[in-house]
């Protein structure tokens, strides 16, 4: 593994620990928002005959 | 997601179902950084649980309030709610020793770490894997609850097998 896959790897962990530190109502919050981007991406798919 | 809560705390009120707690995703979400889920699961447990275990009860209580049946899951003030009875001895003891945790002032029980992490061992799908490896690197599960857990309802053997496939480095 070079030296910037293992930065980049570690900048992640860091970014999934202060997400952890969030309040739950917060939390919640950015899985509605990733559950409604989720859909929105799901309708464009099929309305473009995806699937 | 408050009034959701607010809902599922009826239920009990009106003794339509016994104790219940958030597992899933979303219980997991509570320790964890925030995961993509669809729905809420609610495990639940009854009373006094009928000879037929039905959630017939909970849905009429839930359309009388205006909520919507949506597949398998009802939707209630915007989240589809899935609700579960926790019929395994592992379930039950995971509602029965979930949190209480305040949301935007509505009490709510969520399930403890070790027990999600037991309940996601005990289930097995791929996600269910990834979720345990979040777990586990995340610090917050306590060794010798888990251990504990574990042994009580027969999954050491399935955790040493996680173990050697996804925790130990090459």
């Amino acid at each position: 593994m070079t030296a910037l896959t293992q930065q980049l790897l570690e900048q992640k962990r860091q970014r999934r620990q202060t997400l952890a530190q969030l309040s739950f109502p917060e939390k919640v919050r950015i899985v509605e928002k990733l559950r409604d981007a989720s859909k929105r991406m799901a309708q464009a798919g099929r309305r473009q005959g995806l699937r | 997601m408050k009034e959701t809560l607010q809902e599922i705390n009826a239920l009990r009120e009106a003794s339509v179902i016994g104790q219940s707690a958030i597992g899933g995703a979303m219980g997991a979400t509570f320790y964890l950084e925030p995961i993509s889920t669809y729905d809420l699961d609610i495990f639940v447990l009854f009373e006094s649980p009928p000879l037929i275990l039905t959630l017939t009860p909970i849905y009429d209580f839930l359309r009388a309030r205006g909520h919507e049946a949506e597949g398998d899951a009802i939707s209630v003030c915007g989240w589809p709610v899935q609700f579960l009875p926790a019929e395994s001895p592992l379930l039950k003891e995971a509602v029965e020793q979930a949190v209480t945790v305040d949301f935007e002032g509505v009490p709510t029980r969520v399930m403890t770490a070790e027990h999600l992490t037991a309940i996601a061992l005990q289930t097995g799908r791929a996600k269910d894997f990834a979720r345990l490896v979040a777990f586990v690197e995340s610090g917050v599960l306590a060794p010798a609850k888990l251990t504990d857990i574990l042994a009580r309802h027969h999954l050491a053997d399935a955790w040493s097998r996680f173990e050697a496939k996804y925790l130990t480095n090459p």
